[in-house]
């Protein structure tokens, strides 16, 4: 028998900051992002297309979060880097999430737009420091 | 702590792991999660005065014994950050340990300037 499970959301993940303990109402935790860099390597006897190798060393990359502002209560920025764990949602069948942990700082935070009829959102960007993680561990 | 939890919080290295010399060792060390019948519901520092944050949404009794067993495992606890609910925010002040500044104390600068906006244009 075939069984369907629904796709997941991402209704019920988390992110923790392991010193500063920052919370908030998210609305949003971004995507994180690896890249390594292209180093070309064509040469004057490459034909048809240029080629390229991967280079040595990949940028952990960031994490961009949206929250509701709450005015005075800001995500800690130019401190030295925390842990940081993002928590998947627990999928159908298991009982621990995902989870994606590395230490990282907050590079950039932004305090709300104020309009009406609008709730207040602040964001904030993470970055990966690279020195430990992130590593992704798998739901159990 | 409630009877009904007694022996079911349980202590563990934070998940994440990492490899050194072909053997997966936990990546985090300084941290723990607590896992309630086996779900996570919290991570904490593996040694006193670092903060209990909690992920998932949790009656004040059963946070009160996730703290009283990680304060009794560890040592105190600096601060717990709960999810917020709808009705409150996880930093508010009266969510720190009794004597604690008020939460935003890291972003100090903030409060100063709150007074100065107060009033109608």
């Amino acid at each position: 028998m075939v069984v369907a499970f629904a796709p997941d959301t991402g209704n019920t993940a988390t992110i923790v900051f392991g010193t500063s303990a920052f919370t908030a109402k998210y609305h949003e935790i971004g995507a994180s992002e690896q890249e390594v860099p292209k180093i070309k390597d064509s040469h004057l006897g490459t034909t048809v297309k240029e080629t390229c190798q991967p280079g040595d060393l990949y940028d952990p990359g960031e994490v961009d979060c949206e929250f509701q502002y709450v005015a005075g209560v800001n995500p800690p920025i130019g401190g030295a880097p925390e842990t940081v764990t993002i928590t998947y949602p627990v999928p159908t069948g298991k009982t621990t999430g995902a989870t994606l942990a590395g230490t990282a700082f907050i590079r950039k935070r932004k305090s709300s737009s104020l309009k009406n009829n609008e709730l207040l959102i602040g964001s904030y960007t993470l970055c990966w420091d690279g020195k430990t993680g992130p590593t992704f561990t798998a739901a159990a | 702590m409630l009877p009904q939890l007694e022996g079911k919080i349980v202590i563990e290295d934070h998940p994440a792991r990492h490899e050194v010399c072909g053997i997966l060792v936990p990546q985090h060390p300084e941290h723990r999660q607590v896992l309630i019948n086996g779900r996570r519901v919290a991570y904490c520092g593996a040694k006193p005065n670092m903060p209990l944050c909690f992920i998932v949404l949790l009656p004040q009794d059963y946070i009160d014994s996730v703290r009283e067993q990680v304060e009794k495992t560890i040592g105190p606890v600096s601060k717990v950050a709960e999810v917020p609910s709808v009705d409150q925010h996880g930093n508010r002040e009266e969510r720190l340990p009794p004597g604690e500044a008020v939460a935003s104390a890291e972003d100090g600068e903030e409060e100063d300037h709150a007074g100065a906006y107060s009033g109608h244009v």
